[in-house]
């Protein structure tokens, strides 16, 4: 009995220690506000699956391919709502609340009269997105041994929003602010 | 006696090298029929009207495709309990995508497995008025091409719907 419950315990812990961030109970509530919500889970096994078909010859690819070896899973949340208004910040307060956590770290915070980028870094590695647009939130947790520049290069890949630096090419650390 | 327990021994075993290998679309429909506890919607004809499509039009890249379709009768089973017997009979298949959308109360998910060069698909949609199940073969690049766009994720988990 005692060896299930060590076992369980385990099978737990491993589940938790995929995603880093523990996504809050109120998302389930925006999933119910949002005209439509997306979940993708990269984990492991399909990343590394997924890099095989990347084609090396391509430089953004090649880049890709390259980070995507250091990386343990790709997580999104998406919801698209309506109309403007339909979410406030309030409604992933939860969420932003861990993020003020000592295992984060802020490396960019872009905010326009409408939109909001952040990325964040994780103390053990890996990563944080959260795009907040009047009409659509998404959410990336990228887990794995990566950097700040890394980011640049996973920009369009495997469902990680397209992030370009004021020069126009991605980059993990320059991220452009929208003005609009 | 011993005898007895050899042969119960031996096709344990083998029974359980049988779940411990991936499901086929078959089985996932089969399954699926089991944990529902009703027998898929039969439509002669289809597959070979739905195959001559692919082998023309090659929707999303697919050189394969199977469907098995649940109507839902008398309220006998709900969207989530589909894609939850979906799941459950899903074995060897990797969950990479859900989709929720709230106002015609369609959820579709999207299991994916290797195949060589090409990967399998299996797009389960459940709206309120069926479940259907859809297999497809498609290149390996094209399911990079569904992850990298959005719109390009849509338009395919499209073909599992239509």
């Amino acid at each position: 009995m005692r060896t299930k419950l060590v076992v369980c315990l385990f099978a737990v812990a491993g589940m938790m220690a995929a995603q880093q961030v523990k996504l809050p109970a109120s998302l389930d509530k925006l999933a119910e506000k949002a005209k439509e919500s997306t979940s993708v889970t990269l984990g492991p096994e399909m990343l590394s699956l997924a890099t095989k078909f990347m084609d090396s010859k391509k430089s953004d690819e090649a880049e890709a391919k390259k980070i995507a070896t250091k990386l343990r899973g790709v997580y999104i949340r998406s919801f698209e709502f309506e109309k403007e208004g339909d979410y406030t910040d309030a409604d992933f307060s939860d969420l932003r609340a861990q993020l003020k956590s000592p295992e984060w770290t802020p490396i960019v915070v872009t905010k326009s009269k409408k939109e909001t980028s952040e990325i964040y870094t994780h103390r053990d590695g890996g990563m944080l997105i959260l795009s907040a647009e009047p009409r659509e939130l998404t959410i990336v947790n990228i887990v794995g041994n990566i950097t700040a520049e890394d980011i640049g290069g996973l920009s369009g890949q495997f469902g990680v929003p397209n992030i370009k630096s004021t020069h126009g090419k991605s980059t993990g650390a320059a991220v452009k602010k929208d003005e609009e | 006696m011993i005898r007895r327990m050899l042969v119960a021994a031996g096709l344990a075993v083998l029974a359980m090298a049988g779940t411990a290998s991936a499901a086929s679309f078959e089985d996932v429909a089969r399954n699926v029929e089991r944990r529902l506890g009703m027998s898929r919607t039969r439509m002669p004809g289809v597959g070979f009207l739905m195959n001559s499509f692919v082998a023309v039009s090659r929707p999303g890249g697919a050189s394969s495709v199977k469907l098995a379709t649940f109507e839902r009768e008398n309220g006998r089973y709900r969207a989530d309990v589909f894609q939850a017997a979906v799941k459950e009979s899903c074995e060897g298949w990797m969950p990479v995508v859900q989709v929720w959308s709230k106002w015609d109360g369609e959820e579709v998910s999207l299991y994916v497995r290797p195949a060589g060069k090409k990967w399998e698909l299996l797009i389960a949609t459940s709206e309120p008025a069926e479940g259907t199940l859809v297999y497809l073969k498609i290149p390996g690049r094209n399911l990079l091409e569904w992850l990298k766009d959005k719109a390009v994720l849509r338009k395919g988990l499209e073909t599992g719907v239509q």
